[in-house]
Parts: C-alpha cells; sequence; structure tokens
C-alpha cells in the first residue's frame, strides 16, 4: 500500500504543480483610442476632466497624454465652461454644479475632431449617517481587523445607484475588486444598515474615509462593466468586451472612445480606528 | 415522421433518399415580455408581459429536413460520394465563458429564439490500395447555418429571467477538407488524419457585422495513431495530435483609468491561443487467448504528454496582484507535464 499512496501522491504533484504560468504574448496595438477619465462631484468646484490615449497592452510606461484640446463643459440651462489645460492632459475649471442640470462634455482635438457626451443629470445622494469599524476575530476567510460599515437611508420612489470609495491613510483604493456599486433594486426606499462594500482589515491607527456618490443609470452600467471586464476571468469567466462610455464622436459615430463623462452628487464621512478590541 | 428510400441505379450508382418533418412547440405555462421594436432588447424597452396558461401553446415551429446521398464505384478499388442534407434544431447552446467548460446554458426555441437551420454539402473520393489493406479518403464539406444564438458583449447568462436580451441571431458558416490514410492488417496499424478547416459567424453588433470565427475554429487538426506488434504478447503505440490554438479574444491596447490599467479589446475572437500538440507512447501486454477461460485480461503501461509540453486551456490577463499599474498574461494548463498511466482491461 506504501508505494501506490506514494506514486498517487507524486502523481498529484505532477499534475497540479501550478498549471498557471504568466506567459510572454505578441500582440498587436491596434489604432490608438481617445480616453476621457472625466467625473465631476458637487464637493468641489473645481472641475477636472483627463484626457489621454490607449497604449500597447505590455507597455508598462503611462499613456500618452492628449494636449491642446478645446474642452467645454455645458449645460441644460444654457451655461459654458470653458476648460483649461493646467498640467499634461489634465484640464480644469471652476464652477457649481447645480442639482437636477444636465452636463454634457465637449471635446475638441487639435487635429480637428469633436466628441460629445451623453447628457449626465446630477442625481442627490443620501448622507451617509454614519461610519464606524468593527474589530473581528481571525476566521477562516478573512484576518483578523477591524472592518468598516456604513449606515444610510435610501430615497423611496425613485431608482438610486450608488457607487463607494474609500481612502486609507490618504490613499485611494483603486484596485479593480475595490470597484463598488449597488442600485436600489432590492432596498428601496429602505434604511441601509451595517452595510459592508470594503472586504480588508483595517488597523488601529488607519484613517479611513468613505464616500458615497450617486450614479446615472449608464454611470452604474460603465463602472459595472469596468469591474466586471477587470476582475471576471479564469476558466469560468465571461469573456472580454468593449467596456462602452458615454462618449462619442461626431465626425464618427462608429468610433470607439473610452473612458465616461459622470456626475456625481457625493456625501463623505471620516474616521480614525481606535483600539477597542475586547 | 421519416420516410427514406435506398435505391440501386445500376451496377455503379447508388442512391440514398429521403425526407423528414419535425416540429417543435413551446408550451406554457410561461410569461412572454414583448420589447420596443427597431432597438436593442434591453430590460428598460419591455413594453408589455403576457402570461401564458398551463398547457396554453406559446409559439409553434415545424419544417422539412431532406436528405440525399449518392454513391459512385469508379473501379474496383476506388468510389465517389456526395451528400446533402439539412437539419433543424429546437434547442441552443449558449455558452459565454472564455474557456469551454461544464457550465454551459441551454435554451430551448420559444418566443424569442428561432430553431437553427444548417444545410450541408459534402463530396468525397474514397480509394484503397494494396488488395484493400490500405484505405485513403479524401472529403470536401460546406455547411451554411441559420439563426444561429450568440451573445452580446458583456452577456449574463445565469439565472437570468430575460435572457432574450443577451442573446442575437446570427448566420455561420463552415468549409473544410478531410484526408484519411488507414492500414488495418498487418504487424504496423494505425491511421493518419488530417483536416483543413474553416467555422465561423455573423452575427448583427459583433465585430462591425463581419464574419468572425467560431469559438471552435480549428483550422488545422492533425492526428496519427500507430501500433506495432512486437510480437503476439506485446505491442507498443504511439498517438500524436496537433491542433491550432483555440480562437480568443486578445486586447489590442490599454488605457489608464483611476491609475489602473484596463485593457482594451475589439474584435471577438481576433487571435489565438498557442497550438496545441501532445505525443502519447504506450507498451501493452494481451494474454494470449486460452480456452481455460472465458474472459482475456491485458495491461496497458503509457505515458500521456511525452514532453511535458504544458499546452494552454485559457488565457487570462489581469493586472498584476502588486501593482495594478501593471498587466500580465496568465495561461492555465490542465495538463501541466508527462503523466504516467498504468491499465488493466478485461473483457469476456
Amino acid at each position: 500500500m506504501k508505494i501506490s499512496t506514494t506514486l498517487l501522491y507524486l502523481t498529484s504533484l505532477l499534475i497540479f504543480n501550478s498549471c498557471t504560468d504568466v506567459i510572454d504574448l505578441d500582440l498587436t496595438e491596434a489604432n490608438k483610442k481617445l480616453v476621457v477619465e472625466a467625473w465631476l462631484t458637487n464637493d468641489t468646484d473645481v472641475h477636472t476632466v483627463q484626457l489621454s490615449l490607449t497604449g500597447s497592452y505590455f507597455d508598462q510606461n503611462p499613456t500618452l497624454r492628449v494636449n491642446d484640446a478645446v474642452v467645454t463643459i455645458t449645460d441644460n440651462t444654457g451655461n459654458s465652461f470653458i476648460l483649461e489645460e493646467t498640467a499634461d492632459g489634465i484640464y480644469q475649471d471652476r464652477f457649481d454644479l447645480v442639482q437636477a442640470n444636465t452636463y454634457f462634455l465637449h471635446i475638441k482635438t487639435i487635429e480637428g475632431e469633436e466628441y460629445i457626451s451623453q447628457g449626465e443629470k446630477l442625481s442627490p445622494v443620501p448622507s451617509i449617517d454614519s461610519l464606524y469599524a468593527v474589530y473581528q476575530v481571525k476566521t477562516t476567510i478573512d484576518d483578523e481587523g477591524y472592518f468598516v460599515y456604513i449606515n444610510s437611508k435610501d430615497p423611496i420612489g425613485q431608482r438610486n445607484f450608488y457607487r463607494w470609495k474609500i481612502y486609507i491613510n490618504d490613499v485611494y483604493q483603486n484596485k479593480a475588486d475595490n470597484i463598488s456599486f449597488e442600485t436600489d433594486e432590492y432596498f428601496n426606499g429602505n434604511d441601509i444598515t451595517n452595510f459592508q462594500f470594503y472586504w480588508e482589515p483595517l488597523n488601529e491607527g488607519d484613517f479611513v474615509k468613505v464616500e458615497q456618490l450617486s450614479l446615472s443609470e449608464n454611470g452604474y452600467k460603465f463602472i459595472k462593466l469596468m469591474r466586471e471586464q477587470l476582475t471576471g476571468g479564469g476558466i469560468f469567466g465571461t469573456p472580454p468586451a468593449t467596456i462602452k462610455g458615454n462618449i462619442s464622436s461626431k465626425n464618427n459615430p462608429a468610433e470607439t472612445v473610452l473612458g465616461f463623462f459622470g456626475v456625481s452628487s457625493i456625501h463623505s464621512l471620516k474616521i480614525l480606528i481606535e483600539g477597542s478590541k475586547p | 415522421m421519416y420516410v427514406s428510400n435506398e435505391q440501386k441505379v445500376n451496377d455503379k450508382l447508388t442512391l440514398q433518399y429521403g425526407l423528414r418533418y419535425s416540429g417543435f412547440t413551446s408550451i406554457g405555462s410561461g410569461t412572454v415580455y414583448t420589447y420596443a421594436p427597431g432597438m436593442p432588447k434591453t430590460q428598460t424597452s419591455i413594453t408589455d408581459t403576457t402570461y401564458y396558461k398551463r398547457g396554453e401553446i406559446i409559439k409553434q415551429f415545424e419544417g422539412l429536413e431532406p436528405r440525399f446521398s449518392g454513391k459512385y464505384t469508379l473501379t474496383q478499388e476506388s468510389s465517389v460520394k456526395a451528400g446533402y442534407n439539412r437539419m433543424r434544431q429546437y434547442i441552443h447552446l449558449v455558452s459565454n465563458t472564455s474557456a469551454a467548460t461544464p457550465l454551459d446554458v441551454w435554451t430551448p426555441s420559444g418566443a424569442h429564439i428561432n430553431p437553427a437551420t444548417v444545410d450541408q454539402f459534402s463530396l468525397g473520393y474514397f480509394r484503397n490500395l494494396k488488395d484493400n489493406t490500405i484505405e485513403l479518403s479524401a472529403e470536401v464539406y460546406y455547411k451554411k447555418y441559420h439563426d444561429l444564438v450568440d451573445y452580446i458583449d458583456g452577456a449574463e447568462l445565469l439565472l437570468n429571467q430575460t435572457l432574450e436580451t443577451e442573446l442575437v441571431s446570427g448566420e455561420g458558416r463552415a468549409y473544410g477538407l478531410e484526408l484519411l490514410a488507414r492500414k488495418e492488417k498487418g504487424r504496423f496499424t494505425g491511421w493518419i488524419g488530417y483536416t483543413l478547416s474553416r467555422t465561423e459567424r455573423k452575427v448583427p453588433g459583433i465585430n462591425h457585422n463581419r464574419y468572425f470565427p467560431a469559438n471552435y475554429d480549428k483550422k488545422h487538426d492533425f492526428t496519427l495513431v500507430a501500433n506495432y506488434d512486437l510480437n503476439k504478447k506485446w505491442n507498443v503505440s504511439a498517438n500524436f495530435s496537433y491542433m491550432t490554438g483555440r480562437a480568443i479574444t486578445y486586447p489590442d491596447g490599454r488605457f489608464e483609468w483611476e491609475g489602473i490599467a484596463v485593457p482594451n479589446y475589439s474584435n471577438r475572437n481576433g487571435a489565438r491561443i498557442p497550438d496545441y500538440h501532445r505525443l502519447d507512447l504506450s507498451i501493452n501486454y494481451e494474454r494470449p487467448n486460452s480456452s481455460q477461460r472465458n474472459w482475456q485480461g491485458s495491461w496497458s503501461f503509457g505515458l500521456y504528454n511525452v514532453y511535458a509540453r504544458r499546452n494552454p486551456y485559457s488565457i487570462d490577463f489581469r493586472q498584476n496582484e502588486s501593482n495594478p499599474a501593471v498587466t500580465e498574461a496568465v495561461k492555465f494548463s490542465v495538463f501541466g507535464s508527462i503523466i504516467p498511466s498504468v491499465t488493466y482491461n478485461f473483457k469476456f
């Protein structure tokens, strides 16, 4: 019996000997596409739009920025704000966002290509009533540490879409697993109690800021597709798809423009995790 | 219902033809949504809901499936065959995983999904050599598919109440050449097969409405099986296969968003994973037939994947675990190395 158990053990070692490898692939790069990162929030009057281009997939250098474009934000009440390029590919202007207004982003590149976004309506967001941390001992799934929860309330009678962002010690947690979003499909009009969207344990002394943002239906679909494309994978994953945004080219409607122009109301709370371990 | 006839026209020509009539009915109880016309179906474009009682007919499909084949003998050792048939299928495989997995969704034809049909044509030349010890054949085929179900980009197929919002119907075509040589007699036996083929689909809204390779399209498929009898008890055999890699959608670029690198994909199935090839060897022992026992045992000692090739089963793209701005390609292999095997068979 000893021989066959050893044989079985060796055979299974052979088979499961790290069957995943990082490999080198030769990928051809397609034509460069415009990438727009523009998310306006109502907690500030400084609004930023970043324009860049796509790069080759394995090229680890930062992608090229788009300079000298004419970037304008308009709204449905006739206002028009021209943004100035304050840094490489970064365009900014100062103005206040108004609740229930619909905003549009216009871009005209130095080559004469014109782009326009779909309208994004600013909807209010409920405030986060409380943010707190609870210490949990080590379990089979998680390490020990403090886990953060929030309480809020969903307004009744309307379709709400949310996004949450978390900053730990002033560092924005931007990994794909941290992209958090929800619709009020299952909790419309109810209290959102003891809600957890960030699953990593934190330590005593960590400074945590949580932002709750309102999303339009298009914004929700974009964030959801972004997260699915970044985290879905493996043999049971969904196949890749283009992450469609809400911006299109006036000259060439079939052109793919990446990124999204979003407008959100935002409310944030901060806490410092203090020791209260039992 | 099926009716067929085999007719021997003369010494050289034999014909076989038939007609099949098939039908499928989708019966309630069930809920059918009506969607706004002229635009893609989404959950927000539902205009009406119809409830069907138990046993009530939702939609009925029926059609004819003719088939025909003929064989013409050229000489005593060679012949030509030709065939045509049409088939209808009322149940559809909708699988949107990036690799072939057991997690597939099947859906029957119904209010929003028509049955799939295919017209298939084939023509072949068959020849035997050396007193019928060697068989050779060459066949070409062409198939045209209609109403094939495919999925939209980013489709959610599992547990979806409105599955039709994720599906689109398209057409397909497949054509190829199959060559086979077989030797059944003598100490040295085996066969070599080679198929050159292409299978493609065209679906509105995908790949700018142009044909793209189906998931299982394989340009080259080569197999060699060889056995050699050393003596009455022992024989050795080798098995070699080579296949073009499966079609896959690779990124054609990356972009930065909120400080992370995001891959961008465009053409569905526009690339291939690396080719698949594998060699297996085995040595087999068969106890000679004994009149004393009414069963016969045999042993087989073999090695799968002799040169330990890690054929990729699937390839994924992900952010590097320590640095989200770095992207990498990861290959997953099922057979990671040589696998020895010992088999005992007995027949009675």
